[in-house]
């Protein structure tokens, strides 16, 4: 029974985890339509800034303040790729796929030449532990947890209750549509990439605090990306929250039950059958064809 | 309608092998310049040492690599991201035979070769039923699921670290080598015979992509990445196009990575050489540069890659405000140019060059000789002459 609370709390933390790193990249496929491969550079950059500015051999300041910066300036790197390069390039598909491909490394790469190619560590913005029904939980965890679903209300909130979250909806159902009504394409679709940016950057910070870091740490999330966010459905959040519990949630139990060399294998061959066998996911719009 | 083209050449006649033997003088200038590419090519061990030779081999390999990469992802416009799938499973493939079970590398080659091209394939299939960015999702996941198996079977495929044993080199100066050669020139020799080795699988990889792609099949190639649908609209079956594509692309790609496997040190068998992502970057980016959809692209592609490494790699110079020699900024200035060439140049180096060069062929041209032609207007004057004159004979009788 100790065991199972365990697990729960485990998976638990890491699905919060992988619902705020799968939200951003559905958001840029909802929206603009664009699968973004470069949403594991976006993550490692976040992890760089908080390290630079929380590790104790960099600039040493506060973690709170490195979650912060991070997020802050992940969302600028998102908005200036959008704007220098995304933006000229949406409508030809197969050069935004690669692209955004040769981007992404290029920025991972600049991370290890000009920061450090090993590991880095960043330091966790709530240390310690907290007896929670009996188990023993790192505040990391609730930490994540916490801000994870404080994130998806936020963001719920937004694009329900605000003009701008509205037309961000409206854009994902129709860009035409949208822009018989007025909505400009191209300030939503920044407002998309900003947000899936500082998404992102946060998700990195976290995730970094939570395994350690390095310049090539982007690319297990992303991928994971990809499996949450077809399994819930491209272009849907709720679809995203769901998915990423799931895929959690069968993560931890296989590593924890099975064997711990199986990581990311689970999620890889459920994302190949889904893929298969219904590639529009849970809750999802028709995959385009 | 004249025979001679507005070039002053002569068009190419008939069909067969005889056309092959045409006098270079004859080719389009494009095609004389992509010649004198290729016999370059072919000269490359002359002025080099052995170690240096030995370190250049590379560059068949990845020529090789990334026109097994266009053959799918340039023509049929299936972008595939995990081309690294065939590689490893034509190098592991190979390795495995002849280090585990003792079968002569040029079987183990062909049989590695044949494997890729199952995994051509089963690559192919999901293709099929997926489009754009979703099959390239799938490209990219292949190979990380091979990787998660070769560290949970890390008895059979050798996990991270890879194989402590190599396979056995076709030429070597080595015992277990196919031909063993020996004596005071044996390393020269065998590196230069391992260079020309390559070079006739690379050119037989070439000869037969070049045909096939130039021909109907390529055509249909490029109208499925095209319109699929128009495609499907004629009568043909893009499916059956899509897999021939992907399993030719396999079979390349294996049959690369099992050569590689066998070359002697160049190629050692770790997931490094084979199956990391960043080789399946490499190849894409090669490819973009040199011109995708080309095949020749591909390859000048590679060379301009290694070239291009090997030349920042040589300047002593330290960048002042970033502190770095551009040795040390590698892979990020190949990266820039691949980005840029996407932006500005879509058609890479080969179409920007051969638009060049088709545009200096027509400056060039002589001029037709129409001096037994009447010009226009003098056809006109002629033509109102003779109505003039009939009008006169009607008036006349009226």
């Amino acid at each position: 029974m100790v065991d199972l609370l365990n697990y729960v709390f485990n998976a638990a933390a890491i699905s919060a985890l992988y619902a705020l790193v799968a939200i951003g990249f559905t958001l840029i496929f909802g929206v603009g339509n664009i699968l973004n491969f470069a949403h594991g550079a976006f993550i490692t950059f976040g992890a760089f800034v908080a390290y630079v500015i929380s590790n104790q051999n960099q600039m040493a300041m506060s973690p709170w303040l490195g979650l912060a910066v991070a997020a802050f300036a992940t969302a600028v790197l998102g908005g200036v790729f959008y704007k220098t390069i995304i933006q000229y390039v949406e409508n030809r598909p197969v050069t935004v796929l690669i692209l955004t491909l040769v981007a992404g490394f290029f920025i991972q790469h600049t991370l290890r030449i000009f920061i450090g190619g090993g590991g880095i560590s960043v330091p966790r913005p709530a240390a310690g532990q907290l007896q929670l029904a009996g188990e023993t939980v790192q505040y990391h965890f609730a930490l994540i947890f916490v801000a994870s679903w404080l994130i998806i209300g936020g963001l719920f909130l937004f694009i329900n209750y605000t003009k701008t979250g509205k037309a961000l909806l409206a854009t994902s159902m129709t860009q035409k549509g949208a822009a018989l009504v007025g909505i400009e394409s191209d300030k939503i679709n920044l407002y998309t990439w900003v947000t899936a940016a500082a998404l992102a950057g946060f998700a990195g910070v976290l995730l970094a605090g939570f395994e350690g870091g390095g310049w090539n740490m982007g690319l297990d999330p992303m991928v994971l990306s990809f499996s949450i966010v077809i399994l819930g459905g491209l272009g849907s959040i709720r679809g995203s929250i769901v998915g990423a519990y799931i895929i959690g949630f069968i993560e931890t139990a296989t590593t924890q039950f099975i064997s711990t060399e199986l990581t990311g294998l689970a999620s890889l061959v459920l994302l190949i059958a889904v893929l298969l066998v219904r590639p529009s996911g849970l809750f999802g719009r028709e995959v385009p064809t | 309608m004249s025979q001679e083209t507005a070039t002053g050449r002569g068009t190419s006649s008939g069909s067969g092998l005889g056309s092959l033997l045409v006098n270079p003088r004859d080719l389009r200038l494009r095609h004389q310049v992509g010649l004198v590419g290729y016999l370059l090519l072919f000269l490359v061990p002359l002025p080099l040492t052995a170690v240096q030779l030995s370190g250049v081999i590379l560059v068949l390999y990845l020529m090789m690599f990334a026109m097994s990469w266009d053959f799918v992802s340039g023509y049929t416009g299936q972008i595939s991201f995990g081309h690294t799938f065939f590689f490893t499973i034509g190098g592991y493939g190979a390795a495995i035979l002849n280090v585990d079970y003792g079968i002569h590398p040029l079987a183990s080659i062909l049989v590695a070769t044949l494997l890729a091209g199952v995994g051509g394939i089963i690559l192919g299939v999901p293709a099929l039923r997926l489009r754009g960015p979703y099959l390239s999702l799938v490209t990219l996941i292949a190979p990380l699921i091979l990787l998660q198996i070769f560290i949970v079977r890390a008895d059979i495929f050798r996990g991270t670290n890879g194989f402590t044993v190599q396979p056995d080199p076709i030429v070597a100066t080595s015992q277990n080598a196919v031909v063993t050669l020996s004596g005071p020139d044996a390393f020269i020799t065998s590196t230069i015979a391992q260079w020309y080795i390559a070079f006739f699988v690379f050119s037989v990889m070439l000869g037969l992509m070049y045909a096939i792609t130039r021909s109907d099949a390529g055509d249909v190639f490029t109208a499925i990445r095209e319109d699929e649908d128009t495609v499907a609209s004629v009568g043909l079956s893009p499916a059956k196009f899509k897999i021939f594509a992907f399993v030719g692309s396999g079979l390349a790609g294996g049959l690369a990575g099992a050569m590689f496997a066998h070359s002697g040190a160049v190629g050692t068998v770790q997931p490094g050489n084979y199956l990391e992502i960043g080789l399946a970057i490499q190849v894409i980016i090669m490819t973009v540069i040199g011109g995708m959809g080309t095949i020749v692209g591909a390859a000048v592609g590679a060379a301009f890659f290694l070239a291009g490494q090997v030349a920042l790699g040589a300047i002593p110079v330290t960048i002042p405000l970033i502190d770095k020699t551009p040795g040390e900024l590698t892979p990020l200035p190949l990266f820039l140019v691949a980005i840029l060439v996407l932006f500005f140049a879509p058609g890479g180096i080969v179409r920007a060059v051969t638009r060049r060069l088709d545009a200096m062929e027509a400056d060039t041209a002589t001029e037709v000789d129409d001096s037994e032609t009447d010009p226009l207007e003098q056809q006109v004057e002629g033509v109102r002459e003779r109505t003039k004159e009939k009008l006169r004979d009607l008036e006349d009788r009226l």
